[in-house]
């Protein structure tokens, strides 16, 4: 007997057992009383109107706007850098023994400990300063809230599962299909373009998917630490602060909905190269 | 008589950790222009070694392979059909099919129209679009050979192409390599451990013995293709080849 495994459908919502319990645990819990907690439907009153000004620094919508913006553009450069880099590092000896040891020596550096030495550098520098636009100074402008110091800390912390995954992917590639490409005549170029290159893409979806997480949790921190007044981070620590638990654990729900999204859309891109690699006999 | 691949004392030495060992010669032959030269050995007699020196992809350690030109002026190309498993899961058969003509720069729509051309040939051109996973082993390998085939090699190694094919489909493969070659004139050179394989397919068989490999008996078949395998001369061959094989094994 597999009673729930027979039940096709209802076996799957399995998984959203606990949760629920939990939900049911908190609610109960609140309505008992003798808890700082807010109860659900407060928090979620909160979750429902994301464009309501809160605590007079934004919407929730509006942390989220300013929080995603910065992890475009940081973990687009770190893409940008980091997918090109483990291709050169993947598939030449020579870049593999120039770079390897920076890259091992930088890797274990977290990216948060970086954050003061990079707003020294970078001092209070924005997009908006860097493209001169001076005139949005005092209004509320997401490239006002792209500080360089930040997208540079975000690069650091997406950058290393990319470049690692890359060239992993890059390497693994089988002998048999570069033989196969070298002797139908392939040059260098199109066993790259065509034969390494989407012989590597799963590990490349991989390392994506592993530094956009990293990504997401080195903006939470930062945007927690002081010196930053926009974003879910920041939100979700001022809300502390003035002890609005329930604008706070709205935060919290949204940060782990939007990293859960950006793994599982990472996925679904990556899937028909994954698909392809694993069903080869 | 033309001849299209002429190797000479050919070696090749193996080192493994220290060790080594002869893996193949010192090994002569000739592959004369549009005959199908079986190479019947035992594992590890050394055969895959000798098609590896052929294709290009190993350095022998001593001797020289020499192959002449095409007539068309171009160097001389020489394709390899592996075992299994080398088509690029990545593409579909007919992008497989079309990647030697794209490595020659041909043009896409002479590209398409000679990969198909070639699919036809094969036998599986309502396959063009599948991937090689939604494919047969069987129905892989053929793709391969049209893989091959498609640039018209001077010269087409098969490295025991059907070997890990069930034996119905594998016969049916050798009927279909015997039909293309007599329809296309081409060189090929059969690597097979499997004794009716080779006296099927082969103008000439070369049975290779091991340790290192050399040639222990040369032999052309006298049969005509296509040719039947209940036959008495077909059975004569196989019993005569066969003392000689199992003198090596």
């Amino acid at each position: 007997m597999k009673p729930f495994e027979s039940r096709g459908n209802l076996g799957k919502l399995l998984g959203f057992l606990l949760p629920l319990a939990l939900l049911l645990w908190w609610y109960l819990g609140t309505r008992v009383g003798g808890t700082v907690l807010p109860s659900p439907g407060r928090v979620l009153d909160v979750l429902l109107h994301p464009g309501r000004e809160l605590l007079a620094s934004g919407s929730l919508l509006w942390g989220v706007y300013v929080s995603i913006s910065r992890i475009v553009l940081g973990f687009g450069c770190a893409a940008l850098v980091g997918i090109p880099a483990g291709l050169v590092m993947g598939s030449s000896i020579l870049y593999r023994r120039l770079l390897s040891l920076t890259v091992e020596m930088a890797r274990p550096l977290s990216a948060i400990a970086l954050l003061p030495l990079s707003i020294i550098v970078f001092k209070g520098s924005s997009v908006a300063s860097l493209l001169g636009l001076s005139s949005l100074r005092y209004t509320r402008h997401v490239l006002n809230e792209l500080g360089l110091g930040m997208i540079f800390i975000l690069f650091w912390g997406g950058v290393f599962p990319i470049i690692l995954g890359t060239m992993q992917g890059v390497r693994s590639v089988r002998n048999l299909h570069l033989e196969a490409a070298r002797t139908l005549g392939a040059g260098r170029m199109l066993t790259f373009t065509h034969v390494m290159v989407p012989s590597a893409l799963p590990d490349i979806f991989h390392g994506l998917r592993l530094g956009i997480g990293r990504c997401w949790m080195v903006i939470i921190a930062a945007e927690m630490l002081p010196g930053t007044n926009s974003g879910i981070g920041y939100l979700l620590r001022y809300s502390y602060q003035l002890s609005r638990y329930d604008i706070m654990l709205a935060c919290v729900v949204v940060i782990a909905l939007i990293g859960a999204l950006f793994a599982k859309g990472l996925e679904a891109l990556g899937e028909t190269s994954l698909v392809l690699r694993s069903k080869e006999r | 008589m033309e001849i299209a691949l002429q190797a000479r004392r050919l070696r090749k030495r193996y080192r493994k950790e220290g060790a080594g060992f002869d893996a193949l010669g010192p090994v002569s032959l000739d592959v004369r222009k549009g005959e199908i030269l079986a190479v019947l050995g035992p594992t590890g007699c050394g055969k895959t070694t000798l098609l590896r020196l052929i294709a290009g992809l190993e350095k022998p350690d001593g001797g020289e392979i020499a192959i002449p030109p095409s007539p068309s002026g171009e160097g001389p190309s020489v394709a390899l059909v592996f075992q299994q498993g080398a088509l690029f899961p990545w593409m579909t058969t007919l992008r497989n099919v079309e990647f030697p003509l794209k490595a020659r720069r041909a043009s896409s729509g002479n590209r398409r129209k000679r990969a198909m051309e070639v699919l036809e040939m094969v036998g599986i051109s309502e396959f063009a679009h599948s991937y090689p996973y939604q494919l047969s082993g069987g129905m892989q390998q053929r793709a391969a050979l049209a893989r091959s085939l498609v640039y018209d090699p001077g010269l087409l190694l098969m490295d025991e192409p059907f070997g890990s094919l069930d034996a119905k489909t594998s016969q049916h493969l050798q009927e279909k390599t015997a039909e293309i070659q007599r329809r296309t004139g081409a060189t090929i050179v059969f690597v097979t451990h499997d004794i009716e394989e080779a006296v099927f397919l082969g103008h000439r068989v070369l049975v290779l013995g091991h340790r290192p490999g050399r040639i222990e008996r040369e032999e052309a078949i006298d049969l005509n293709h296509p040719r039947d395998r209940l036959s008495e001369g077909f059975t004569r061959w196989l019993l005569s080849l066969r003392s000689t094989f199992e003198r090596l094994v």
